[in-house]
């Protein structure tokens, strides 16, 4: 099955409609089980992808279990359905739901299926919401695509079972009125061999009608990378580098608030500045393998989420030359009047806090060395890094 | 600790120049640099060039039998560069481009003939450091795997991808393949398309043409230094502009880090010995590397401005001192490069020692950098105590 969450009361009200696929096992590239394709491309078997599929779906669906906890919320569009496929030879099982029959494999056919039965339920309301979420290998030519499960089954038609994204997308924008969110996590390099082969462009999921006019509200697209650039994840079957951005940038580290309103609220541009920077943040210590998220945000503001929490910004705050930071204490002190403090400890300073202006500083508790401070800081979410000097 | 790298005659600054030198400064970074206790980025590459003061010929070499070959172009793109070089890698070295066959008969030599088809491609160099990288992994998973179960298997559409994979050992997972993938592969298809039927006719033809004109170069560069080098105390503009290169070199020693290691290629190597010898005999070199040079010729033809007819006084015994300035001398030669020679007859405390470029004749000269285990084998000489 594929449809594992739906939530019959709010079929007759906005909802959200997650579609979340993540694809690990490849039978025929290289280390898979089956024969290897002829033209594999260089990709193999992936560890992290139904890690990451995991850890999306028990964000969307732990507060439907757990009321309160971190995950999501929008009181406007609440979850309404989530399908989801996964291609992984270790049992896939979710905290959130811990009851689930097995999932359907990440086919070609079955992303068809799961697609059409997604977006049919998409179309059934102006104001729905869709979120889109892949985790898998993909490539670019002149468009994005992503790989199926069966991909490299046939050596006659070596890219039949992927498809493509980018017309996808353009397809969808046609066909719903509400708003849609895509996250894709996969590599958007350059497939020099697809490019040079003739008739070897997969299809998209849906045909666009040009004919037709754009009639979405919103269309947000958040790539885990660049065009013609690689996305990574750790060794070991980790939640890989984009999916940990935005699960973080989801859980608190974006948002805005309309002037009057109680609530936060989390539309597309937020979300991607949100996981960009996360991103940046993860990677300032990397030498090597740099990623990038990019992301086209269109159409007028539809918050995705709406928080009732102010949202938090992660503070990473330093002191040089490094053998003053035992002497010194390091804090943040709230326009509000709360404070946050480290003392006299050889390390960065790193705590979350909340949004807002601070004076940002380091004084000596002894009061002998000269104290440094900056007197209105505007911690935005989701990072805020300084490095002050003594 | 910089690498100064001295060029030999018949370089001129052009795509082909600038390409090998993109190519050569990638592997020196990724494969020599490690051997010198330095990371990749940290190692600085001087190349002066003085193949602007080379042999310009007044009637544009209008003497040659046949003046048109004096010019040889395969075309104007760079990959049809790239092609020509690997028709004759291929030709010379008696390899086919059917690299997925030859790998069943020689994993080791195949992966390093796919790595130099690479390496004649890159473009930057960028491009070239990821496939020294790629060639270090590559020629050591071949080694240690001579038969690989997969190479039975294998076809020529996954042969590359099957090696990538096998010889991999990324710290990370990548939801894609990177770039290097594509090089190879290209390089796979150069090889294959470089050696069409006739291809090999072609290929010696096309550097038999090339001959001529290319000896008319070597000799001219040689005779233009011979009579311009000028004196210590004036030196000529070749002279010159290597000083200056050495000494900038020298000047970028960090303290306690004063390294001066220098590659001179083929005329190069004449030139760095006269330098170490009259020019500027200070001047402290701590490993000097000739490769395919012609050195220890001069020095038997007393061509140098340092040499002398009574030294040494009972030749073929004696030996000359090495230069003083000069800590450690390897000589690499090619007995298949008619251009190169040893050096040890000659100088005392020289380590001459042979390397198989895998071309043959006259193409061998300029083999050496174009080979990806070169590097590895300058960078294990390196890796060695002086004298063993």
């Amino acid at each position: 099955m594929t449809l594992i969450y739906q939530n019959a009361a709010a079929a007759a009200q906005p909802g959200t409609h997650v579609l979340a696929i993540g694809v690990g096992r490849y039978p025929h590239l290289l280390g898979g089980a089956g024969e290897t394709a002829d033209r594999p491309l260089g990709l193999r078997q992936l560890e992290s992808p139904p890690v990451s599929l995991k850890a999306v779906l028990d964000w969307f669906l732990r507060p439907s279990v757990v009321a309160g906890a971190v995950g999501f919320r929008n009181p406007s569009a609440p979850l309404a359905s989530v399908e989801a496929l996964v291609s992984n030879d270790n049992p896939f099982a979710l905290e959130a739901l811990p009851e689930i029959p097995a999932i359907d494999a990440a086919t070609r056919n079955n992303i068809q299926e799961a697609f059409e039965a997604w977006l049919a339920r998409l179309k059934s309301h102006p104001d729905h919401i869709g979120v889109f979420y892949f985790c898998g290998h993909g490539f670019m030519v002149a468009n994005h695509s992503l790989l199926a499960e069966d991909f490299g089954h046939s050596n006659a038609q070596p890219w039949a079972h992927a498809f493509d994204m980018t017309n996808t997308i353009r397809a969808l924008e046609r066909e719903v009125s509400g708003s849609v969110f895509f996250f894709i996590d996969s590599c958007r390099g350059i497939a020099r061999e697809v490019a040079l082969t003739l008739g070897a462009d997969p299809h998209a999921l849906l045909v666009a009608d040009l004919n037709k006019g754009v009639s979405r509200k919103s269309a947000t697209a958040i790539y885990a990378t660049g065009e013609g650039e690689l996305a990574f994840a750790p060794k070991g079957g980790e939640v890989s580098r984009f999916t940990s951005a935005l699960v973080c940038a989801l859980s608190g580290y974006c948002g805005v608030r309309k002037p009057g309103a109680a609530a936060w609220t989390v539309d597309g541009e937020g979300l991607a500045m949100a996981v960009r920077l996360l991103l940046e943040f993860e990677a300032r210590a990397r030498a090597s393998h740099r990623q990038v998220s990019d992301q086209t945000v269109q159409g007028s503001p539809v918050p995705l989420l709406q928080l009732a929490a102010t949202p938090k910004v992660k503070v990473w705050l330093d002191l040089l030359p490094p053998e003053r930071r035992a002497l010194y204490e390091l804090y943040l002190k709230s326009f509000t009047g709360a404070r946050f403090a480290q003392s006299l400890l050889n390390q960065v300073f790193e705590v979350d806090v909340p949004r807002g202006f601070y004076e940002v500083g380091a004084q000596d508790p002894q009061g002998t060395l000269p104290a440094v401070a900056h007197l209105q800081e505007d911690l935005f979410p989701p990072v805020y890094v300084l490095t002050l000097e003594a | 600790m910089p690498i100064v790298f001295m060029h030999g005659v018949n370089n001129r600054d052009d795509e082909a120049y600038r390409e090998n030198e993109a190519a050569r400064n990638g592997f020196l970074r990724e494969i020599v640099a490690p051997a010198l206790s330095l990371t990749p980025d940290a190692l600085c590459i001087v190349s002066p060039y003085w193949g602007k003061y080379g042999v310009e010929f007044a009637w544009g070499l209008a003497v040659l039998p046949d003046p048109e070959d004096a010019v040889e172009r395969f075309g104007a793109d760079p990959e049809s560069v790239a092609r020509a070089r690997v028709a004759g890698l291929l030709a010379e070295s008696g390899t086919s481009g059917e690299l997925l066959t030859n790998a069943r008969q020689d994993f080791a030599r195949s992966v390093e003939v796919l790595y130099a088809t690479a390496m004649a491609g890159a473009q930057s160099e960028a491009e070239a450091r990821d496939l020294a990288k790629s060639y270090v992994r590559s020629a050591q998973y071949a080694a240690q795997n001579p038969k690989p179960p997969w190479l039975a298997t294998a076809t020529a559409g996954n042969f590359v991808d099957q090696l990538n994979y096998a010889a991999d050992a990324s710290g990370e997972e990548s939801f894609g393949a990177g770039g290097i993938l594509n090089a190879l592969k290209e390089a796979l298809s150069r090889a294959a398309n470089a050696l069409p039927a006739d291809a090999s006719e072609l290929a010696v033809r096309l550097w038999r043409k090339r001959l001529n004109a290319t000896v008319a170069r070597f000799a001219g560069d040689a005779f233009v230094y011979l009579k311009e080098r000028g004196t210590q105390d004036t030196p000529g503009p070749i002279v010159k502009e290597v000083l200056e290169g050495l000494r900038a070199a020298r000047a970028m020693h960090e303290a306690g880090d004063d390294q001066l290691i220098v590659i001179a290629h083929s005329f190069g190597g004449e030139i760095i010995y006269d330098i170490a010898t009259t020019f500027d005999p200070d001047l402290s070199i701590d490993c000097l590397i000739t490769v395919g040079s012609q050195v220890g010729l001069f020095e038997e033809m007393k061509l140098y401005v340092a040499s002398r007819k009574d030294l040494p006084p009972e030749p073929p015994k004696g030996h000359l001192p090495r230069p003083a300035s000069v800590k450690r001398w390897l000589n690499v030669f090619d007995t298949n490069d008619v251009l190169s020679y040893r050096v040890a007859p000659v100088v005392r405390e020289v380590d001459d020692f042979y390397y198989d470029t895998g071309f043959s004749t006259f193409s061998a000269h300029g083999g050496y950098f174009m080979r990806p285990s070169f590097y590895t084998r300058v960078a294990a000489r390196l890796r060695e105590p002086s004298g063993t």
